[in-house]
């Protein structure tokens, strides 16, 4: 398979714009979590979308659907477990997603219950995302660009911890759901582009890339959705041209971006 | 006169801990206050108590104004956030309505605070890549922009080179005098708050000494003499109820 079939048939169009999307949105959230020390918060809800996956094919629901449901409600567990003193959060994280995960493998185990492959859901396959995927990731990706436009700088103060945003007045944990929801949504939305266990790629390693060359904020997310965005057709190109797996091309290519940023002097 | 801050009778326990036990403390418009103290002594907590962090408070707690914090860690936490100064500084106009746009009014005060405290030109810098001593007044230009009548700092000299402490006081003594906040500063460098500080105030679960720099420089050196008496009896020395 040859990457012009991207530039040229409709449905490969559709596909490279669903990567990009994603791709863009990902990076966006990316950004934020890492610079709030939350980078594996999206690794986990990841895990936990994967529950919800299974549900779904069980149930005979759309699976991204139910995916965005039990994210949705996996990190807000987390939160609570958290803030309820039950567990530290990376504690609370772990206990979530692995339990989200052991359900969503017992689903899937059951003899005959998923007719599917769940492989395409844990490393993604982009070549299987159709009309759905598109406006999903389409619709995450204006409510995203949105909400952080408008909340941009409360996002930012958040980043200095959640206690200088209640001192200045701010519905700090008010904040924090919402911005736990838009990753549980990015996440779920990434999954068939780069699958469950491979969402960090996009999510994490271009943020990490442009927190390391970036002076501020903004050019922080400008620079995270070029290289996201550089991962996608690069990683889509070698993918297609040497039969690879995309999601697992594009996770590495980021690598190698964040790798390569290492040749550039820091800014100041 | 009105009072900046006026604490009554404050108790704050974690647990079975007592952490604070019937504290008071009073502070007028323009006074700088230095609290001093033992680890583990409740200074801390009294700042936490005073921001409205610990629900578990009991007491009479009353600020007039809004308050403005530089956390113990505000020079070490954040050096890996790619933010300017311009940004960072621009965060403390943020305020419970907190979608609005920044008004052309906000723009001025950001750059009044940012000169006010002499980093105007370090504006377009990544934050993390300014030395201690700068980082702190950026901290604090993000502090004068919330237009707060009360400041409350802790530790902010700890891993700031002496000259940068120097410049750092006195531009507290300028926020108190000049625009008549109210600083309250938390810190172990008892010496040179006792010199630039109006009063300092020793706290040990409970208010052990409130007076000006020189009343504690004596009722410290009699604390020393005691202790060295009695090792268990180090805070009931002489002043304990100044």
């Amino acid at each position: 398979m040859s990457f012009d079939l991207f530039l040229t048939e409709p449905y490969f169009q559709r596909v490279l714009m669903t990567a990009l999307l994603v791709a863009a949105t990902a990076a966006t959230v990316g950004v934020f979590l890492v610079q709030r020390g939350m980078a594996l918060f999206g690794d986990g809800v990841a895990h936990m979308s994967f529950a919800g996956i299974a549900i779904g094919f069980v149930a005979g629901w759309m699976p991204l659907g139910s995916a965005v449901l039990v994210a949705g409600l996996g990190a807000l567990a987390v939160q609570a477990l958290q803030r309820r003193g039950w567990a530290r959060s990376d504690a609370a994280l772990g206990i979530v997603y692995t339990s989200s995960l052991a359900l969503g493998v017992v689903l899937v185990s059951r003899r005959g219950a998923v007719p599917v492959d769940v492989e395409s859901y844990l490393f993604g396959n982009l070549l299987l995302a159709g009309e759905r995927e598109f406006l999903l990731a389409a619709a995450v990706c204006l409510l995203v660009a949105g909400v952080v436009a408008v909340l941009w700088r409360p996002f930012l103060l958040l980043c200095f911890g959640e206690e200088r945003a209640r001192v200045q007045g701010l519905p700090a944990a008010a904040l924090n759901t919402l911005f736990t929801l838009l990753t549980a949504l990015t996440v779920v939305a990434s999954v068939r582009v780069v699958g469950v266990l491979l969402v960090s790629g996009l999510l994490i390693v271009p943020a990490s890339a442009a927190g390391r060359l970036a002076r501020s904020m903004g050019q922080a997310v400008l620079l995270s959705i070029a290289f996201a965005v550089l991962a996608v057709v690069v990683g889509l190109a070698v993918s297609a041209e040497f039969s690879l797996a995309s999601g697992a091309t594009i996770a590495l290519v980021a690598t190698g971006v964040f790798l390569g940023t290492g040749i550039i002097p820091r800014r100041t | 006169m009105r009072l900046s801050i006026q604490v009554t009778d404050l108790c704050v326990h974690y647990g079975d801990h007592c952490a604070l036990h019937h504290f008071d403390l009073q502070a007028a418009p323009g006074e700088f206050i230095g609290v001093v103290g033992p680890n583990g002594g409740g200074k801390t907590t009294l700042l936490r108590a005073l921001l409205g962090l610990l629900p578990s408070a009991h007491g009479g707690l009353r600020i007039d104004g809004r308050v403005a914090y530089v956390s113990q860690d505000a020079v070490h936490m954040d050096p890996q956030v790619p933010v300017s100064v311009l940004e960072f500084t621009s965060l403390g106009r943020l305020d419970r309505r907190f979608w609005r746009r920044r008004s052309t009014q906000d723009r001025a005060r950001i750059q009044e605070a940012l000169e006010e405290t002499g980093v105007w030109g370090l504006r377009r810098r990544r934050l993390s890549s300014l030395s201690g001593g700068q980082r702190q007044r950026v901290h604090l230009a993000n502090a004068l922009c919330q237009d707060a009548r009360v400041l409350l700092l802790d530790e902010p000299t700890t891993g700031v080179d002496p000259k940068s402490r120097d410049d750092l006081y006195q531009l507290l003594r300028h926020l108190s005098r000049d625009h008549g906040m109210t600083v309250v500063m938390v810190s172990h460098d008892t010496e040179s708050l006792a010199t630039v500080a109006d009063r300092i105030v020793v706290v040990d679960k409970t208010k052990r000494f409130d007076g000006p720099g020189e009343a504690y420089r004596a009722w410290a050196a009699a604390s020393v003499t005691v202790a060295s008496d009695n090792p268990f009896g180090a805070h009931d020395g002489p002043g304990a109820a100044a």
